[in-house]
């Protein structure tokens, strides 16, 4: 193993190596608006246990009056069925954050009826049933593990099938089920430490500009204007003050505008 | 009569080379198709299983780190580099694994916040693996961070590559 270490003293060698791309020993530092640097396309967008891990290592939370039981009602727009099955997964992690089996399982279930919509059933058949029997079990390490998976495997499966537009907006459903819990919670127990958080404007920028980089004929109607009008909202919302942290104020703005849309999603 | 056949056969032609050519366009605009795209994931995720295996003994016992099924992906050319995007938590800690196929393939990986700025971080190859490099990290500030991918110049041939991550 070798250490690291950002060296300021060849600063100028290295941001040209850095600017032509090559890669020689690691630039110490980097010009981010250089345009002769190839950024990856793909965006990983954190589930919400990665972030509840963080927020538990500053005490116990009660997670389980995050679990709000909304009723999934389809209709034909596979656009809003996208987004609905990030939720829907984003909710299984919350449960299984509140170890509740009784929510776990229902999810399992409305996973199953998401994925027919979505063309991909018999790719997540497998991983929704891990999941109830998990959950019958207490086993949560596999429960976690397999909801991962599903969210994946449609993700993939949904490329596989020249279904690529929807990929963005099941990652957007599941980045707005944890932000929804994640802002409620800190909002009923509000710390400057755990605020910083919700430190994710340019997580939202990203969102935002895969969103808004999607057909129109799929994110055509009402739903989608307040879908762009709230990452808006939150990008502004989200961006710390000098100290590090979001006010209380921000991240109560912050948890009204995620469950309004949230809402205004499962309410099709 | 003849020059009527000659006018019919050059009428031929060139609606026989338009077709072609519409449909060689239409392949294009529709990009590759199905199996195509499938093969390549296929590919990608037998990389991703390379570094899936670099990872497991960080996956076991009390302590252990959180695998991310998720993971980014693509090709590199020799001696270039590429950026990540990611945004990290602060009070978790992190751990990537950077694979190619090939053994000689040295890879590079560094971390970058948001400012461009290089970061103190643990990296280096994974044991027996020099096609896996690895890198621990633990932000001081929840954001945006930026990982750079980079393979040597003397590598041969251009890498496909992938890049798994782990929380705890």
């Amino acid at each position: 193993m070798k250490l690291a270490f950002a060296t300021t003293s060849f600063l100028a060698v290295f941001a040209v190596a850095a600017s032509t791309g090559h890669a020689q020993d690691a630039p110490a530092k980097l010009n981010l608006n250089d345009p002769n640097i190839v950024f990856v396309e793909e965006s990983v967008i954190p589930i919400p246990l990665e972030i509840f891990s963080s927020l538990d290592k500053l005490g116990a939370r009660d997670w389980s009056g995050q679990i709000v039981k909304r009723e999934v009602n389809l209709d034909p727009d596979r656009s809003r069925t996208a987004m609905l099955f990030g939720l829907v997964v984003s909710e299984g992690f919350i449960a299984v954050q509140a170890k509740d089996n009784e929510g776990v399982r229902r999810i399992g279930r409305e996973v199953l009826r998401l994925a027919q919509p979505l063309n991909v059933l018999d790719d997540v058949q497998s991983h929704a049933n891990a999941i109830i029997t998990g959950a019958g079990k207490d086993d949560w390490d596999s429960v976690r593990g397999e909801l991962d998976k599903t969210r994946q495997t449609v993700i993939n499966k949904l490329k596989e099938n020249r279904d690529k537009d929807l990929v963005a907006l099941v990652s957007l459903g599941g980045w707005l089920g944890g932000t929804e819990a994640l802002s409620a919670v800190i909002k009923d127990d509000y710390s400057p430490e755990a605020s910083d958080l919700l430190n994710q404007p340019d997580l939202v920028t990203q969102l935002k500009s895969d969103f808004n980089g999607l057909p129109r004929r799929v994110r055509r109607g009402d739903l989608f204007s307040q879908v762009l009008k709230t990452l808006t909202h939150l990008e502004f919302l989200m961006r710390n003050d000098a100290s590090g942290s979001i006010s209380k104020g921000n991240v109560i703005e912050i948890s009204l505008a995620t469950k309004n849309l949230v809402n205004a999603i499962y309410g099709g | 009569m003849e020059v009527r056949r000659s006018i019919i056969t050059a009428l031929l032609a060139v609606t026989v080379g338009s077709v072609v050519t519409l449909s060689a366009q239409k392949k294009a605009e529709d990009g590759p198709s199905a199996v195509e795209v499938a093969k390549r994931a296929g590919e990608f995720r037998e990389i991703k299983q390379i570094a899936n295996r670099a990872a497991l003994p960080s996956l076991r016992g009390e302590d252990k780190f959180i695998l991310r099924e998720s993971y980014w992906n693509g090709t590199l050319e020799p001696g270039k580099a590429k950026l990540i995007q990611v945004q990290l938590f602060r009070r978790n800690e992190y751990k990537f694994w950077f694979a190619a196929p090939e053994r000689d393939a040295e890879l590079a990986l560094n971390i970058y916040d948001s400012e461009g700025q290089l970061l103190e971080a643990e990296t280096g190859p994974v044991q027996e693996k020099p096609n896996v490099v690895t890198l621990t990290f633990e932000p001081e500030l929840t954001g945006v961070y930026y990982l750079r991918i980079a393979s040597k110049a003397t590598t041969k041939r251009p890498q496909d590559w992938a890049v798994i991550y782990a929380y705890r």
